[in-house]
């Protein structure tokens, strides 16, 4: 690490830190060493060696490949005097390995901290032509996979019974799925004759059909620790088995041929034991749901027939002849009230009509008019009284009047003085002359008091 | 050499409580069946929960190199 260039980062990352966060390389590549270190644990890593370089400080620098990819390498001499090897290029190993990063070239390298030469690469070859044989026969065909039973009885692990594989199953399989027996087929599991040995295992395990499923199993190791579960009797046995079979070889990357016969390859022994005991504790799970469903749907089936029960009530309710009569005489009621309503409002109409006529008719009264025509009754009553007597009253004044002239010129008062007034009779026209009057007629003569009826003897004119 | 110990066959009794529950969901059934139902449920429940929690793992080991499968039981040689 450049102090003077931490320096001159640190001033320009102050200077311009409130823009933008500026990092010099110096502290990137830092940062991105110390995630790198922080983020990965130690690991094994395979490859090819190439670019071998030893200079005069005694470290190795290399490069690792695989097909596709490669990444530089650092072996210090602290570690690289231990190997009881002297790498070169082309040779296969393993590498135990830190990932980290070389900050002075900003270079993804790594720190090998142990290296083992990975097999001579016969045994790598001889994998890769195996695979690819028993591939073209089609032992690794999906189709010739068998599924694994949901709940097996009777688990059968064909392995060693000292290794590290038998504890990891055990301890699962008792933690998951106590309730299936387990039967232990003791094996040999590396070293000369094991792969007949483990072929012959699986056979017998799966002759009498006591385990319905049968694990197959070794803990991690070498290529060469593994080898046994690559060599094609093991293949062909587990291809044969009718019993369905799970592979937990070695760990996560470790493959083998045996796994990719296996009807379900695991990475190690402890997933093969998860995969062929369900869950225990996620089955009394699934139970208590499952009687949880069934208290609640009891409740419900209960619940709804207690409400058609209540509803039924109801509707018999309705039924009911009492109800019936009681809904009758109320619409009796409300028909009554409208009846009796509408009759007011017809009466109170004709009243109001009646009432206006009534009024209407008090306007036509003849009373006043009578008395006024009695009054000018009266009047003119009085007024011909009035001129009655008054008209009465002037013809008795001249009456008089003309009484007393009357009476001045009567005859009667002449008649008094001795004079009388003859008449014919029976005419009784008065005779005033001769010619009037003839000898033998009867007269009358009119005295005052007296009248007298006389027989002319002689008519005598006299001359004057 | 047949030696299941008698239990519960689980995969039966999830699939009929399946079908016990589905058919209590459609409803439309009468109170004695529901109750019916309801009860078989809850043995099966009780029966599988049982055989869960009691169980104790059997392991064993075969031995003898002939024909003849012995069983003996199994303990852990690493421990």
């Amino acid at each position: 690490m450049n102090d003077q260039g931490m320096i001159q980062g640190m001033n320009e990352y102050q200077s311009s830190s409130l823009k933008r966060k500026i990092y010099t390389i110096s502290r990137l590549n830092s940062e991105a060493r110390a995630l790198l270190e922080g983020n990965f644990p130690l690991l094994w890593v395979e490859g090819e060696v190439s670019n071998f370089v030893c200079p005069s400080s005694g470290h190795f620098y290399f490069t690792l490949k695989d097909d596709l990819s490669q990444v530089r390498c650092a072996m210090f001499r602290t570690r690289n005097r231990y190997i009881d090897f002297s790498p070169k290029n082309g040779d296969r190993v393993m590498a135990r390995v830190r990932v980290s990063l070389y900050e002075g070239r900003g270079e993804f390298q790594l720190i090998v901290e142990d290296l083992e030469a990975a097999g001579d690469g016969a045994l790598q070859r001889a994998f890769e032509q195996l695979k690819q044989r028993l591939n073209r026969e089609g032992l690794f065909e999906e189709r010739n996979k068998k599924s694994l039973p949901n709940f097996p009885a009777t688990i059968g692990v064909v392995t060693s019974p000292t290794g590290a594989a038998i504890r990891d199953i055990l301890s699962v399989l008792k933690r998951r799925y106590p309730l299936a027996n387990i039967i232990v087929y003791p094996t040999q599991v590396q070293g000369k004759g094991a792969g007949q040995q483990i072929a012959e295992t699986i056979e017998r395990a799966d002759e009498d059909q006591t385990c319905d499923v049968l694990i197959v199993a070794r803990g991690g190791g070498s290529l060469e620790d593994l080898w046994a579960f690559n060599e094609e009797v093991v293949a062909r046995a587990i291809y044969y088995a009718i019993t369905p079979i799970v592979c937990g070889v070695g760990h996560e990357i470790d493959f083998t041929i045996a796994d990719f016969v296996a009807d379900q390859r695991a990475p190690t022994p402890s997933v093969a034991a998860e995969m062929v005991a369900p869950d225990g504790g996620a089955l009394l799970n699934q139970f208590e749901q499952y009687q949880i469903r069934l208290m609640e749907l009891q409740d419900r089936c209960i619940a709804q027939k207690q409400q058609i029960l209540s509803w039924l009530t109801q509707r018999l309710k309705q039924r009911h002849p009492g109800q019936q009569l009681m809904t009758h005489a109320q619409r009796a009621d409300e028909l009554e009230q409208r009846l009796l309503g509408a009759m007011q409002r017809f009466l109170q109409k004709q009243e109001s009509w009646l009432e206006k006529q009534s009024i209407a008719l008090k306007h036509q009264v003849p009373t006043p008019k009578l008395n006024q025509y009695g009054q000018i009754l009266e009047v003119l009553e009085s007024r011909l009284n009035r001129g009655m007597r008054q008209a009465l009253n002037k013809p008795c004044e001249k009456l008089r009047a003309l009484g007393r002239a009357l009476d001045a010129v009567s005859p009667l008062a002449t008649l008094d003085r001795g004079y009388s007034i003859i008449r014919s009779l029976p005419e009784r026209r008065v005779i005033r002359c001769d010619s009037d009057v003839k000898a033998g007629d009867k007269i009358e003569a009119q005295l005052a008091l007296t009248s007298l009826v006389c027989r002319v003897d002689e008519v005598n004119p006299i001359n004057k | 050499m047949v030696r299941k110990k008698s239990v519960p066959n689980f995969e039966k009794s999830l699939e009929e409580l399946e079908k016990l529950v589905e058919t209590m969901e459609n409803g439309d059934i009468s109170l004695e069946d529901s109750l019916k139902y309801f009860e078989r449920g809850i043995e099966l429940t009780r029966l599988c929960q049982k055989s869960l929690k009691e169980a104790e793992q059997k392991v064993e080991i075969l031995v003898g190199q002939d024909q003849q499968n012995n069983l003996k039981p199994f303990t852990d040689l690493t421990e």
